[in-house]
């Protein structure tokens, strides 16, 4: 399917609250998804807004599937109680979260089958004991990015890579991320390790991706060229040429910048600490937007041997596995606006021996 | 004056109900500050209890700009809106709305990457509500700024003397009739001995009939809040 089919699918940008959530007649073709959801877009606002903002957790029994997998750097979990007792725990820490959306950037991969990418700000209080953060030592009300990339059949989701980036919330809420992650990562080595092995059947099944590239009319075949560019070969004048002179980046643990010396140093930040460094493009989709402009969603990976001094500290020659996705808003076929999510606290658990021994 | 003007000049004297035409996931920069979602927002300024002498407003279909005078000096709020719901703002104040700023990582980076013309980065194709005859006049707004080798001129020496190198980047610019806004994006290295590079935010207005009442407010609150940090570069 083209990737600006069903024009008739608003998306998020520029939209009320009330008109997000407005009931609407169907206007997409979603065989087995509840009446109530008008199209892929409206699935994943409206079920969102449910389960966190109504606290419809039980919701997700009908949204998950028993066995769906969802991937992020904090951990696999598996099928929908395990999502359920995860939402819980949240909540319970969080109890005012509130994943406003931003935009989703979706797909249909084939008839029925949808990959939605939901970039959301997670705006939540913590006022109860937290596994990772702990009891909280200061009342901080503040948004957190998120990107969940979703793949949704029936209703449900199938399968689910999620990035939150912990680092900022790390920071706002006075817990060092490198401290909060040699702590993770010394948890990480106590215990059965075949419950790590989740991270390397991912970096085994991404790295038969290969040099996998959208086709040549999609709008993200640029960006993905430019990011292998930059991070295979180190060409970063050549990769900066995708960006507007004046490229908004919005980069993880508060990395707000402009220009494309921002976004350059923003790449390279990233790649100098590794070695026999690999960029896999793992998944894309595209939406128009109501301004005309298009947005453009990427999962991309960036593996290798961490040996260098840098932003994630002094190395230990492990290898690492970086899961980063991008939302991009493109004019004129260049970047205007860069959102980028990395659990870096998840890098960093990696560099200090968490997360199981990677073999790659 | 517009409705959106309306909306704008009610957000910032701390007007509860202006605040209905805030999205809620409109996000605010500046002053020292970011802050998400319409009640967020609403709060900081309420807090602010500031009264404003409104000055002018210019608009285009996605953007608008409200040129204010307070006591402290002038303000500016600069926005992206979708039909009159504001999705982004750009406050400009004299002094800064937050007493500490957020923590975050700093990135090592060249601001003059890539430009022929060292000191300013603008691409009007990049800005579809800007007249291409105002072009010019806000390429000549953003030479006043920056020159290379020597201080701004129309950003106060108190700031500049403690800054090197500095750069403009053209973030918004839109026209309505004569006239042109614009907000740029100011990066400079620090030259007080510490570490760093820092970012804040102008934002002019140009009358293309009398261009010599060209008038720029500076975000002096984001730079304060900017000088006050120490560079972090890393975990």
């Amino acid at each position: 399917m083209h990737w600006d089919a069903d024009p008739q699918v608003d998306p998020v940008v520029g939209r009320t609250l009330e008109d997000l959530l407005a009931v609407r007649q169907r206007r997409q073709k979603l065989d087995g998804f509840d009446p109530v959801y008008s199209d892929i877009v409206d699935y994943i606002v409206r079920c969102t807004y449910n389960i966190w903002d109504r606290k419809e957790v039980g919701l997700i029994r009908t949204h998950y599937s028993a066995d769906c997998p969802v991937f992020s750097l904090a951990g696999k979990v598996v099928g929908a109680e395990a999502m359920v007792r995860g939402t819980l725990d949240a909540l319970s820490a969080f109890p005012d979260r509130s994943p406003i959306a931003e935009e989703v950037i979706w797909s249909e991969e084939s008839p029925g089958l949808f990959v939605s990418s939901h970039r959301i700000m997670s705006f939540a209080t913590h006022l109860g004991p937290d596994t990772m953060l702990g009891i909280p030592r200061r009342n901080v009300s503040d948004a957190v990015p998120v990107i969940a990339d979703c793949v949704c059949k029936r209703n449900r989701i199938i399968q689910e890579w999620l990035v939150r980036d912990y680092g900022q919330l790390a920071l706002q809420c006075g817990v060092q991320p490198r401290e909060l992650a040699l702590r993770l990562a010394q948890g990480d080595m106590e215990g059965d390790q075949s419950r790590h092995g989740w991270l390397n059947e991912e970096a085994q099944r991404i790295s038969t991706l290969g040099d996998n590239e959208p086709p040549e009319d999609h709008p993200a075949a640029a960006i993905v060229r430019a990011l292998r560019s930059a991070f295979m070969g180190d060409r970063y004048a050549e990769a900066a040429g995708i960006a507007s002179p004046t490229i908004e980046v919005r980069w993880p643990a508060g990395r707000q910048l402009v220009g494309r010396g921002a976004w350059v140093g923003c790449l390279i930040q990233l790649r100098t600490p590794l070695d026999g460094v690999r960029f896999i493009a793992d998944h894309w989709a595209a939406r128009p937007r109501p301004d005309g402009d298009v947005a453009v969603a990427v999962r991309w990976w960036l593996a290798g041997r961490h040996v260098r001094e840098g932003v994630w500290g002094s190395p230990a020659g492990k290898e690492l596995l970086v899961l980063a996705i991008s939302h991009y808003r493109m004019r004129n076929g260049r970047i205007l606006e860069d959102f980028t999510v990395i659990d870096e606290v998840g890098v960093m658990r990696q560099a200090f021996g968490g997360l199981g021994r990677c073999q790659r | 004056m517009s409705a959106i003007g309306d909306s704008l000049k009610g957000i910032i004297s701390g007007d509860f109900l202006a605040g209905s035409t805030l999205l809620q996931n409109c996000r605010l920069e500046g002053a020292g500050a970011r802050v998400y979602g319409r009640e967020s927002i609403l709060e900081l300024f309420r807090a602010r209890r500031l009264s404003s002498e409104f000055v002018e407003v210019i608009e285009s279909e996605h953007s608008a700009a409200l040129f204010a005078q307070e006591s402290q000096g002038p303000v500016a709020v600069v926005a992206d809106h979708y039909g009159g719901h504001l999705a982004r703002l750009w406050y400009l104040a004299p002094a800064s709305l937050v007493s500490a700023g957020l923590e975050r990582i700093d990135v090592p980076f060249d601001p003059g990457f890539g430009q022929l013309t060292p000191a300013t980065a603008f691409e009007p194709a990049d800005h579809p509500d800007l007249l291409p005859l105002h072009a010019d006049g806000i390429t000549a707004m953003i030479s006043r700024l920056v020159v290379p080798g020597a201080p701004p001129e129309a950003i106060p020496s108190r700031l500049t003397d403690r800054l090197t190198r500095v750069r403009a980047h053209v973030l918004r610019a839109f026209s309505q009739r004569d006239s042109a806004a614009a907000l740029i994006v100011i990066m400079a290295y620090r030259g007080d001995g510490s570490a760093g590079v820092v970012q804040f935010n102008s934002a002019v207005r140009v009358h293309f009939d009398t261009p010599e009442e060209a008038d720029m407010v500076v975000d002096v609150g984001g730079y304060e809040r900017e000088m006050q940090r120490t560079w972090r570069p890393a975990f």
